[in-house]
């Protein structure tokens, strides 16, 4: 360990402190100083500390004022900010608007498709319920045709001696399953099939479509509630129309 | 240097919170320090420009290297110029081998009183004035030897050849001339002597 601070010791640590050694000069320097003492270290320090004011014979500079802020976004921490990214990209944000539009329009056209989606199924609905009901009509008719309790009464129009309907009827359960042609029972009506001041049956009506079957020629439709003159035989039954 | 100032403690202050990551407190070590540092870039590099970047790479290291500082090894203040120092030379000698430097000083203004110098810095107008003077008091080719060292980033070997004096010789003034320096800033800051007569004349 060094115990003095010799002239070539003093010599390379004051070319140190002022940058003058060669890079050989400098390492050698170095390994001399990490095996001296404390006085040697303390004289490269002040001898450093000596250098470092001689900046200051420096003519002072005002730096740019942009430098300052240069240096803080240099080592600023990586952060994202949407806002300063749509800033340092001048994004007017009509990237955003158009965005925004298309969004909405295409709301609106999914909000419309399903209202339309939604009328379609409806009209499926009773498109199915319809059918169901004349599936139901035509199990009835068929049920009662081969009914052996049934029987069977033709509807006839006085006048010409036309049938018209007919009906078969189980006493025993006290049903009825009337067929009239449809142009003869007024929509949102229903038949009701009785023998003449006696309890009506329990009537199930089956409109037959009036294409199907010769209706009544020259008589309005209203024509059914005079049932009268749709004569049944040969009990006297006759049809009542209610609601 | 002056570590009673309240400039040189805010500097280790702000070094020390710097080590824990605190961006602003290089924004305040920037405020102590920027000016001189920019400063001696531009009379080292005499390129504004270039100035300017190094000394934004300067702090760039201070920054990431704010931890590494150690009190034992000086003040803030001379870590900092250490830095500084190495960047502008290292931008210096990476500068075509052919440049012809200026005369020190060249297209610079002159400040020889210290006048300019902001008092709100880590290197006080005081010391400015002091360290002008010291320097001014030198004999000339001391005080010659030791510019062509710290300003323009000569070696001594390269002094030695710019001046054609013996390599010793060279060695010789530069020690002698800082010692001086250091010894009279002492003097003129009203700190302790020099214990141990470590000058040599020449």
């Amino acid at each position: 360990m060094e115990t003095t601070m010799t002239d070539n010791l003093l010599d390379a640590a004051a070319c140190e402190a002022v940058g003058a050694n060669t890079a050989a000069d400098s390492v050698a320097y170095q390994q001399q100083l990490a095996g001296a003492d404390e006085h040697a270290r303390r004289a490269d320090r002040e001898l450093r500390q000596t250098v470092a004011r001689l900046a200051a014979a420096s003519p002072h500079l005002k730096p740019p004022a942009a430098l300052r802020g240069r240096i803080l976004e240099a080592t600023a921490p990586a952060t994202f900010n949407m806002e300063a990214y749509r800033k340092a990209t001048r994004d007017s944000g009509r990237f955003y608007r158009w965005g925004f539009y298309a969004a909405m329009l295409f709301l609106t056209a999914g909000a419309y498709y399903n209202m339309s989606l939604q009328g379609k199924l409806k009209q499926a609905d009773s498109a199915v319920a319809a059918v169901t009901h004349q599936v139901q009509q035509r199990d009835a008719a068929l049920r009662a045709f081969v009914n052996p309790n049934a029987t069977e009464v033709r509807l006839v129009d006085h006048g010409s001696g036309k049938t018209y309907g007919k009906a078969l009827v189980d006493e025993t359960a006290h049903t009825a399953v009337v067929i009239l042609p449809d142009s003869l029972v007024p929509p949102g009506q229903t038949a009701s099939f009785a023998y003449a001041n006696q309890k009506p049956y329990d009537t199930l009506l089956i409109r037959v479509p009036g294409d199907a079957v010769d209706s009544p020629a020259g008589k309005p439709l209203n024509a059914i509630l005079h049932v009268q003159s749709v004569q049944p035989d040969p009990h006297m039954a006759q049809i009542g129309i209610g609601y | 240097m002056n570590r009673s100032r309240p400039e040189s403690a805010q500097l280790l202050e702000n070094l020390q919170r710097m080590a824990r990551g605190e961006h602003a407190a290089l924004a305040h070590a920037y405020d102590l320090m920027g000016t001189v540092v920019f400063s001696l870039a531009v009379r080292m590099l005499r390129d504004r420009p270039a100035a300017e970047d190094v000394t934004q790479d300067i702090f760039v290291q201070i920054w990431r290297q704010a931890a590494n500082y150690d009190t034992s090894r000086g003040s803030p203040e001379a870590w900092i110029m250490m830095i500084a120092r190495t960047r502008i030379l290292d931008r210096l000698r990476s500068r075509s081998a052919g440049i012809v430097l200026k005369p020190v000083g060249d297209n610079l203004p002159d400040a020889p009183d210290a006048e300019d110098w902001p008092d709100d810095l880590a290197i006080s107008r005081e010391d400015a004035v002091n360290v002008r003077r010291c320097l001014a008091e030198l004999p000339p080719d001391q005080k010659h030897a030791i510019e062509l060292a710290f300003f323009d980033g000569l070696t001594h070997v390269e002094i030695s050849e710019k001046l054609n004096v013996p390599l010793g010789t060279i060695k010789t003034r530069i020690r002698l001339g800082l010692i001086k320096i250091r010894d009279r800033l002492k003097e003129l800051m009203g700190e302790e002597p020099v214990a141990e007569p470590l000058a040599a004349e020449e």
